[in-house]
């Protein structure tokens, strides 16, 4: 049975959910409001805590639900779909070449990422380099792409808490995929 | 012969099926103009490769996070939300 020990809530969890928060936000403020919120909210609820969870996981999923409040609101202003289309011709001719049926224009090639063991891919090295290429994404791919790939969320899920279609979540995360990658590759490790 | 062209040339498709094809089963003709396209192509079956590796370094990604932030709130931030939660 977990317990709850509000008194070191702060020092043991304010870092990792405000880097959970600012990556998923893209800003310093609005990141320490939802941290504040998602404390404040679970100091208020601590009587509901049934302790079959840690204490992070519940701490964590307390800020998955601001968070989707937030898109909510921040959908209605800035639609992800209205990015996406704007942004949509720019990337294509960026990495593909359309006069010749969309061929990756730079080729890809197998490299030291695709030779190095697993112990390196979860090594501090690379990690260092992964948390760089996954804060250069553009802030409204790298939601839906943590969503997916770091936060293990099904997909119809990411697509109602986002307001898009199926089609463009698999246009983010095609795009940020890519875009992720040849940051590796720029950074050396590909 | 266009049609040649559009399984052998489309990366941009192929690589986003590529990744569709993870998480849910594509028609039998996408599946097969896809592997067509991933028989010959290096980019792409570099592409896909390279993308599997990216995702398995992402598995602890969360869990790891608690450990080594990758930013950090500021102490001041720290001190107001001690206060609060008194």
């Amino acid at each position: 049975m977990n317990e709850l020990k509000p008194e070191s809530w702060v020092d043991n969890y304010t870092d990792y959910l405000y880097s959970l928060a600012f990556l998923k936000t893209g800003k310093k403020e609005d990141a320490q409001d939802l941290v504040q919120e998602t404390f404040l909210s679970a100091f208020k609820g601590k009587d509901g805590f049934r302790g079959d969870s840690s204490e992070k996981t519940w701490l964590t999923s307390i800020l998955k639900h601001k968070l989707i409040d937030y898109y909510r609101k921040k959908n209605t202003e800035h639609p992800l779909t209205d990015y996406i289309q704007a942004t949509t011709s720019a990337f294509q001719e960026a990495v593909f070449d359309e006069g010749n049926f969309g061929r990756f224009k730079t080729l890809i090639r197998p490299n030291y990422f695709s030779k190095s063991g697993e112990d390196y891919l979860l090594g501090e090295e690379f990690r260092k380099i992964l948390d760089d290429c996954i804060f250069k994404m553009p802030v409204k791919l790298r939601t839906v792409f943590m969503a997916k790939y770091i936060q293990d969320e099904e997909s119809d899920q990411i697509c109602k808490e986002h307001g898009i279609t199926s089609s463009n979540y698999w246009v983010v995360i095609h795009r940020s995929k890519i875009l992720l990658r040849a940051c590796l590759e720029k950074e050396g490790i590909l | 012969m266009k049609y040649l062209h559009k399984i052998l040339n489309n990366c941009d498709e192929v690589s986003l099926l590529a990744l569709k094809s993870a998480e849910q089963p594509l028609s039998f003709r996408k599946r097969l103009e896809m592997n067509i396209h991933l028989y010959y192509c290096r980019c792409c079956s570099n592409f896909v490769k390279q993308s599997k590796l990216i995702d398995k370094s992402l598995k602890n990604y969360l869990e790891d996070m608690q450990e080594k932030p990758p930013f950090l709130a500021s102490d001041d931030f720290k001190g107001k939300m001690k206060e609060q939660l008194k």
